[in-house]
């Protein structure tokens, strides 16, 4: 025990780098009780200390006064109207998936094209396969039978399916005219 | 209601769970911003982005570590490419004046007048401490500045730079000795 002692009352004093290690350490610490004694100490008794670090919390305080502690009233705000410029991530216009598909008829004709393009396709994919070489326009039985699958698997009207009919026509007579 | 469940909600469009998600955690976000940036303006503008990134990658956060460690990973990430993307911009710009296409870069007088925003900037570049600390290698700058300025333990500093426990002190300790020798060199001359 003595000999603990007399090891403690005997400890140097703390150096200078030690000394600007620690001022780095508490760099962001702005009240003096948050400084640990022994700094505290060294600072007291040295100047060059002292001074590096008075200069290094003047400088610090400037810098920090530009930090926070409190929420700005305003942030949410402006990052909604930042939001609402941005293309499908605006907090108060956004709308799930599963309603858009529900209600734009835009979105329902446009899958309803793409799938009327996939189902021509392989149709007349597995025609030209089985070795149909009639030619390239249908027969009207061929065509009305298409069309009525078509309709029957897309479960459309008989309005509909008239539609889709003379549609196919016009467009089997601009393939027949491109083909020329 | 958990953080998570606010920013689910947020995502989806309810405007009271996302003022609530803000305001827990928009301070943090911002001062972290505005420890790298050093820039009211600018820390402000960083902030925003990362709740937009937050926002956008909601249905991503897998909920492995704190939604604030994923909040500061996206303010640190944000930050380091704002101030990466302002070096591009300034040496393109000398680049300009250089061959002439952008003026005499001497010749500010002429290039209108100085925003608040570049007054204040230039103050604050002449702040020894920022400067030094803006001069660490960029690991060693977010390690401390997340430690030592945001004082979050090294732990969740760890898991924010997704590195060790001894990453992460070890990066301290170089970055306290480098600043150390910044500082005295500054101050002392
Ligand atoms: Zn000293």
């Amino acid at each position: 025990m003595n000999q603990l002692r007399v090891k403690q009352e005997i400890k140097p004093a703390m150096n200078c780098r030690e000394a600007e290690l620690l001022m780095v350490d508490f760099i962001a610490k702005q009240t003096p009780s948050d400084i640990p004694a022994a700094l505290s100490e060294h600072l007291s008794s040295c100047s060059l200390c002292m001074r590096l670090y008075s200069n290094c919390i003047i400088d610090f305080k400037v810098l920090a006064a530009g930090r926070r502690i409190a929420p700005d009233p305003g942030f949410f705000d402006k990052l909604s109207v930042r939001l609402q410029s941005r293309p499908g991530l605006s907090i108060h216009k956004r709308k799930p998936v599963r309603r858009i598909l529900h209600y734009s008829p835009v979105f329902l004709t446009a899958a309803a094209s793409v799938i009327l393009g996939i189902w021509i396709g392989s149709k007349w994919f597995i025609l030209t396969q089985a070795g149909i070489e009639t030619s390239n326009s249908l027969s009207s039985e061929e065509r009305s039978g298409m069309v009525e699958a078509f309709a029957s698997e897309m479960q459309l009207t008989d309005e509909s399916t008239l539609a889709l009919e003379s549609y196919f026509i016009e467009n089997e007579n601009s393939d027949n005219y491109d083909a020329q | 209601m958990t953080d998570l469940e606010l920013l689910t909600k947020m995502a989806e469009g309810d405007v009271s769970a996302g003022r609530r998600f803000v305001d827990n955690h928009q301070v943090n976000v911002y001062n972290v911003c505005y420890s790298f940036l050093q820039n009211e303006h600018n820390a402000e503008d960083v902030a925003q982005e990362v709740f937009i990134e937050a926002i956008r990658n909601a249905a991503k956060f897998r909920g492995d570590s704190k939604l604030s460690t994923w909040l500061y990973r996206i303010a640190v990430n944000r930050s380091l490419n704002f101030l990466r993307d302002n070096r591009k911009r300034r040496f393109w710009i000398e680049i300009d004046s250089l061959f002439g296409i952008g003026g005499d870069p001497g010749d500010s007088k002429d290039q209108g007048p100085v925003s608040d925003d570049d007054l204040l900037e230039q103050q604050e570049q002449k702040l020894l401490i920022g400067k030094a600390i803006q001069a660490l290698p960029e690991n060693q700058r977010i390690a401390f500045t997340l430690n030592k300025l945001e004082d979050l333990p090294y732990a969740e500093v760890a898991e924010i730079m997704q590195t060790t426990l001894s990453s992460v002190e070890s990066l301290i300790h170089r970055a306290r000795v480098g600043l150390q020798k910044r500082l005295k060199n500054y101050y002392s001359n």
